[in-house]
């Protein structure tokens, strides 16, 4: 993994941000959180975007000062020692985001679609293609995620459309009427699974481009996306919404263009490729993290290990709701971005600093 | 790695198929469901569509039955009588009686809002008398499709079961709203000559989980147009001696809510009508197309009555609000409203008031 040599397009890099974001707001579940859905949820959205903006500051600075060097590479240059302890850190931070992603889908399809089948099933049938792409490399998981992103969005802008004659807006409640707890909730929710901002630290060198605009665009195009599709599910579903296990699944559901009936499988569809660009592109980077410790001759070796743990950790999570909750806790998530997002890498920035200075006084 | 990609591929090919493990032939399409109360329990009856390879064999439909403690219980054992899973995502009505209503629209319906496999716009609806007696009725010595009912009660002026009132989801909706109350058509068995046949009963309001008001079928109208779902039930004005009947190409509410000194709220509806003229009925006076024009304003006039009186006998009366000026009242007055105790409190506080623009877009033939 030769990151000098391999570069996606800014456009790439965008997609595959906006995939990964789609996922999870598509795919929200109320069952693992104590907020329930409301009218005014979609400000939650807009105020996402600054906050979005604000976990960025560190890879702004970080690519400002050299764009060729990862978080990684800059712990690196503080000390060998501490770069392999953030390698491994943010190694199996990453790990975590596709075994996150694959349970969830796992406990969809099991309790909504197929009960007849077990957990281990889908986890191999998605992590078979995950770790194949994977180990070709981010190139074909960008081309993959491009083609994701205008699909999926072509599906969700037809469908969101096709649920306009069924909008109530009197289910849109003024956020005067939420529990200030309540809205707090939500927006823990949707700032804690902003992992991309992680991501952004260790793939920026190899993106093409001006990858800081690329990020103020991803804030703003998913803050805008996230916002219509809460609005949507608040004046399709209203209250309804509260008793729904996936309420994206139970809103297209109900979405019927002619003959058409049954949309909720599209949901299913544009969920599976966004399962799939996520993990690939997470495991992708939960791999590149520990090009330094491993050697590049083990690379398929480590995919395929990275790959086997993620199906068994996944399928144990899936098989147990409580697990699922624990894992999917928004404070334990909301914790460990705030850490691997903000802490640590103003730590480096601070650090190497300081290095470089002592360095040049030397 | 190519032929690890075919291999890939195959093994999907082979494992995903189908939908289910299960074959058709041991899955049981449910086409509608009927719930009543019994001695024993809680009473459930399903229209099955039948798979049967004998051809010669018309009867499309049978019926099973099953007793439990809660509906999903009963449903249970039906599917263990007949040896086959129930699958709902074809099922269209779900009949209640009217009797098994007073335990609660809650308990009833529970089973169904929860679930995946269900259609959330399956039309529900609610009857007098037995409730598994609609799915039994005969048509030409076979039993009548459930989808039929869907249609006689779109047909008897209900509103379409395409808007939203009377599916699971709006009746879902309401039942989790705290302002606003369910509303559901209903339907009524009559022994006939050449057999049963069901017609629409109007519909009920209730309050809370209980049905509480049967609604007469002007009064149902009224609901409609408040609450803006679509409906083209046409309507006669009465003039002199002459009979006009206007459809309703269609009607926007246009609705203002104020606070007023009593501790409640002042609703200002407007009806913007949009109307074609379809059939004058008169002993030989004719009508000139101005003239029509003026006498259309009784439509507004018999609208704003229909509706004035809908809301008097449902909300005033029985404090139920199937119209939902309660959550007008939440969308624009929010901080007014987390401030009360509950919104059925100050209905009696509340006055309405409606009023009317016509607009005749088309006199027979002369489009004006």
């Amino acid at each position: 993994m030769d990151r000098t040599k391999i570069k996606i397009s800014s456009g790439q890099f965008l997609a595959l941000l906006l995939c990964s974001r789609i996922t999870v707001t598509l795919t929200y579940s109320l069952n693992n959180s104590e907020h329930t859905s409301s009218g005014s949820d979609f400000v939650n959205a807009i105020i996402l975007i600054p906050i979005m903006l604000l976990l960025g500051i560190p890879a702004y600075i970080l690519i400002k000062q050299n764009k060729n060097k990862s978080l990684i590479d800059r712990a690196y240059d503080i000390s060998s020692s501490f770069g392999n302890l953030l390698s491994v850190l943010y190694s199996l931070y990453f790990l975590f985001i596709p075994i996150a992603s694959i349970s969830r889908f796992n406990i969809f399809i099991t309790s909504t679609i197929q009960t007849d089948k077990n957990m281990f099933y889908y986890a191999v049938l998605i992590m078979l293609p995950v770790c194949f792409a994977t180990i070709k490399g981010i190139e074909p998981i960008a081309r993959a995620g491009t083609i994701g992103v205008v699909l999926g969005g072509l599906i969700l802008l037809t469908i969101t459309i096709i649920l306009i004659p069924r909008f109530n807006i009197l289910n849109i409640t003024a956020p005067a009427l939420e529990e200030k707890s309540n809205m707090f909730s939500m927006l823990k929710i949707l700032t804690s699974n902003c992992n991309e901002t992680v991501a952004l630290l260790i793939l920026f060198p190899m993106v093409k481009g001006n990858t800081t605009k690329t990020y103020i665009k991803f804030s703003f195009i998913s803050g805008i996306i996230i916002t219509i599709l809460l609005f949507t599910i608040a004046a399709t579903l209203g209250a309804y919404a509260k008793l729904q296990s996936f309420p994206y699944y139970t809103a297209y559901g109900v979405a019927e263009l002619g003959s058409l009936k049954r949309l909720d499988a599209i949901h299913s569809a544009v969920w599976l490729i966004g399962v799939f660009i996520k993990s690939a592109t997470f495991t992708y980077t939960s791999c590149l993290c520990l090009e330094r410790i491993i050697p590049h001759k083990f690379r398929t070796l480590t995919i395929v290990i990275v790959g086997i743990i993620i199906t068994v950790l996944a399928s144990i999570i899936s098989g147990n709701y409580g697990n699922f909750d624990w894992l999917y806790g928004s404070v334990n998530l909301l914790r460990s971005l705030l850490v691997f997002s903000l802490a640590i890498p103003l730590f480096v920035i601070i650090a190497s600093n300081i290095k470089r200075k002592r360095r040049v006084i030397n | 790695m190519k032929k690890l990609l075919i291999y890939f591929i195959i093994i999907c090919i082979i494992t995903l198929s189908g939908c289910s493990r299960f074959s058709l032939d041991e899955r049981s399409i449910i086409e509608g469901i009927a719930i009543d109360i019994h001695d024993d329990g809680i009473l459930v009856t399903t229209q099955v569509y039948k798979q049967s390879g004998n051809q010669n064999e018309t009867e499309k439909y049978e019926i099973h039955e099953a007793i439990g403690n809660t509906v999903y219980d009963a449903l249970q054992n039906i599917s263990h009588i007949s040896g086959k899973r129930p699958f709902y995502s074809y099922n269209k009505i779900i009949i209640i009686s009217y009797d098994a209503l007073k335990d609660g629209l809650y308990n009833v319906l529970d089973y169904f809002i929860r679930d995946n496999e269900i259609r959330h716009n399956t039309l529900v609806c609610c009857s007098i008398g037995k409730a598994g007696d609609m799915l039994k009725i005969k048509n030409e010595g076979q039993l009548m499709p459930a989808e039929r009912i869907t249609t006689l009660l779109g047909i008897a002026g209900i509103p379409s079961y395409k808007t939203a009132s009377g599916e699971l989801l709006d009746v879902g909706t309401r039942m989790q709203d705290e302002c606003t109350d369910v509303y559901l058509p209903c339907l009524k068995l009559v022994e006939t000559n050449e057999g049963k046949i069901a017609y629409s009963e109007g519909s009920v309001a209730f309050s809370k989980d209980k049905p509480i008001y049967n609604l007469s079928p002007e009064e149902q109208l009224a609901f409609c147009y408040i609450n803006g779902y679509e409906t083209h039930y046409p309507l006669t004005v009465e003039y002199n001696t002459a009979k006009l009947v206007f459809s309703l190409k269609d009607i926007d509410k246009d609705i203002k809510v104020s606070k007023n000194g009593n501790n409640g709220f002042d609703f200002n509806i407007k009806f913007n009508i949009n109307t074609i003229l379809e059939e004058v009925y008169s002993s030989g006076k004719k009508y000139d197309d101005a003239e029509i024009k003026q006498i259309s304003n009784l439509l507004g006039e018999k609208i704003c009555k229909m509706s004035n009186l809908a809301t008097k006998n449902v909300l005033l009366k029985y404090k139920s609000d199937i119209f939902q000026y309660g959550a007008h009242v939440r969308q624009r007055f929010p901080k007014e409203y987390s401030n009360l105790s509950s919104w059925h409190d100050i209905i009696s506080n509340c006055t309405f008031n409606f009023t009317h623009e016509v607009t005749l877009s088309r006199v027979g033939e002369n489009n004006l």
